[in-house]
């Protein structure tokens, strides 16, 4: 009887996760190019091996990793930084963190474009006025630290969302236990060490989480800014898809790009699992 | 010889006088209770001597240093929290071994002060176990040993016994007596029962408003209360409180007296000083709690007896004062001595 009460919600679900996963997987096997409507049929592992023998295809899975990497590290390093400053009381903090949270509630294809253009174009954005402040040349950004760039762009998002999940929880830290480290004679990198890192240890693995969920599949900023290049040097998976699908019509390939990407996004969750799992179970 | 001294220490919440210039010696080895109602500053007192709280104002000294304004880190005292304040984190050994380890102990040492202290406080078989893991009275142990292990100049607990029950509290509170005439460790205990302030004082300061009222043995703060809050704040049933004009042969200056309720006794109709009716009777098994309304003025007393009373509510009684024990205080509701 509960399975039957369950079975609504449980096919659903099914139905949303398998129907798109089958047809990723059957498009996957046919010759299926918009612009030769007249080559069909089972092809075989033709479109795997067109998507691995594609020279932007390990540039693509190398950036996605890249992102992925740095992106996290900086917003929880960062986060982490800046709630630890910020939970402390000082005068004008509520304005201070509501400013701090500001940046999540941008849209990200208003987020590439502020940075596009207002902060790292190499003529007039902010960052070149500060570059030749300082009697340096300006750095064209988009042209030559692309992947660097959209970094930046997705950090900047990112970053207060880190830092409003372990702002929240530092506050629920116990002051009298600090107040006894502190008798303990710890100092305050003994206390961050033994006190407050232990105690973030569960929202830091929340945020990893729910970031590598997200930028897996990071494509605004890069439509909008980098277009995927110069050349390969900010393509990820996602936009390498978008790329075979509806710049080239290949409806075949991007399917087993896609393919790909769904595997790699489970390498990434059980070492995910394995590293942080653990956190969220006590 | 003074240990521990602190000369004229002030402290402000904002516009709140918190602490108003206290002064108070204390020897080495003493046990100090700080006792007072709720809000009195007992907290912010101890609090300021472990330096978790800014001293406005004054001096203190320990040990022949001034250390005022020094960290709470850098003053080699140990604190046992009303919380615990246990590290969730740490097994019952790692949190007793804290502050050795982050000092750089050598191993050994530690293994074997832990030990040593596991050994008093009966927790050697939950070394391994996190504070989670533990009943309440258990982790008051791990509280009072991760104390222990330090060696600490000055212990101080800020009223560790408030979270137990009563059955654990009073066992506690022997097994802490045990401890401190062991270990013969300067302490300094803040609670507000008076009972634990009785039982584990050498030497009882009374909190009130932030100043202290009487700094003396528990006998002396019974026996000779300085005023009319300290008389009245020791002992249970409280001292009886009744206008001078009850009573004869005393001082000129006497306004109110004081008389405990034991040093009242009840006496054939027309033998004693005071006159009234019974109220009620409190029969405790092995004291008896007579409430008193007195005629005229309706002030109410409390007898106690240690025998059976033959008396019922509503009898009206006779009653007499043991002229040796009573307390005479003055307008300003000071002791006249
Ligand atoms: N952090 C604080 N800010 C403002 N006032 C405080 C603070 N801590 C204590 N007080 C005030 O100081 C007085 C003494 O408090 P406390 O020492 O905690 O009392 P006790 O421990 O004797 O119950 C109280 O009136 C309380 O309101
Ligand atoms: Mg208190």
């Amino acid at each position: 009887m509960p399975r039957l009460l369950l079975s609504p919600a449980v096919i659903t679900l099914l139905i949303w996760m398998v129907v798109p996963l089958a047809l990723t997987i059957y498009f996957s096997s046919i010759f299926y190019n918009l612009m030769q409507p007249d080559s069909t049929g089972f092809a075989g592992w033709m479109n795997y091996e067109f998507m691995i023998t594609n020279p932007a295809f390990s540039d693509a899975i190398i950036n996605t990793l890249v992102l992925l990497a740095s992106t996290v590290a900086i917003t929880v390093i960062g986060g982490l930084a800046i709630a630890l400053l910020i939970n402390e009381t000082f005068p004008g903090r509520g304005i201070v963190r509501l400013l701090l949270i500001s940046p999540f509630f941008v849209m990200p294809t208003v987020n590439a474009l502020l940075w596009k253009h207002m902060m790292m174009n190499p003529i007039y954005g902010v960052l070149a006025q500060v570059w030749t402040f300082f009697g340096l040349t300006p750095i064209n950004w988009l042209q030559d630290l692309p992947l660097f760039s959209v970094i930046i762009m997705i950090s900047w998002q990112w970053l207060p969302f880190a830092c409003l999940i372990l702002m929240t929880s530092l506050q629920s830290m116990d002051r009298e236990q600090l107040e006894a480290a502190e008798m303990d004679g710890a100092n305050y990198w003994q206390k961050f060490r033994y006190m407050y890192l232990p105690h973030l240890a569960r929202p830091i693995s929340v945020v990893i989480m729910i970031e590598v969920i997200f930028l897996l599949s990071v494509f605004a900023e890069i439509f909008t800014t980098t277009n995927g290049g110069p050349g390969t040097q900010s393509t990820n998976l996602a936009y390498l898809i978008f790329n075979e699908a509806l710049q080239a019509f290949d409806i075949g390939v991007a399917s087993a790009g896609a393919v790909f990407a769904i595997i790699l996004a489970n390498i990434v969750a059980i070492f995910l699992i394995r590293i942080i799992g653990k956190n969220l179970e006590k | 010889m003074s240990y521990l001294e602190l000369k004229n220490v002030d402290k402000y919440y904002g516009d709140v006088h918190a602490i108003k210039g206290v002064n108070l010696t204390i020897n080495k080895g003493e046990f100090i209770v700080f006792v007072g109602p709720s809000g009195c500053g007992k907290s912010t007192l101890l609090r300021m001597i472990a330096g978790l709280e800014e001293i406005n104002d004054g001096d203190l000294v320990l040990d022949g240093n001034e250390i005022t304004h020094q960290a709470p880190s850098k003053r080699d005292l140990a604190m046992v929290f009303q919380s615990y304040a246990l590290y969730p984190h740490m097994t019952v050994e790692e949190n007793m071994s804290f502050a050795l380890r982050i000092k750089g102990e050598e191993q050994s040492i530690i293994d074997q002060k832990v030990a040593k202290a596991a050994e008093t406080l009966n927790l050697t078989p939950y070394l391994k176990r996190t504070p989670k893991e533990l009943s309440g009275g258990q982790r008051q142990r791990v509280a009072i040993g991760r104390a222990i292990v330090r060696s600490p100049k000055v212990f101080l607990f800020d009223e560790p016994l408030s979270n137990l029950d009563a059955a654990l509290r009073g066992q506690t509170r022997v097994e802490i007596a045990e401890l401190h005439r062991d270990l013969n460790a300067t302490s300094i205990y803040v609670t507000h029962d008076q009972v634990e302030a009785m039982t584990l004082a050498d030497r009882v300061v009374v909190l009130q408003g932030g100043v202290i009222e009487q700094v003396g043995t528990p006998m002396e703060l019974y026996e000779a209360p300085a005023n009319k809050f300290v008389a009245q704040f020791i002992g249970q049933p409280q001292m009886n409180l009744l206008s001078a004009s009850y009573f004869s042969g005393i001082s000129a200056d006497a306004v109110d007296v004081g008389v405990r309720p034991e040093h009242f006794s009840i006496v054939d109709a027309g033998q004693g000083a005071i006159s009234g009716q019974v109220e009620l009777i409190e029969a405790l098994g092995n004291e008896t709690l007579i409430h008193v309304c007195l005629e005229g003025s309706g002030e109410k007393l409390i007898v106690r007896q240690y025998e059976q009373p033959s008396i019922k509510v509503r009898d009206s009684v006779s009653i007499n004062y043991d002229a040796s024990h009573l307390h005479q205080f003055d307008a300003k509701g000071e002791a006249i001595r």
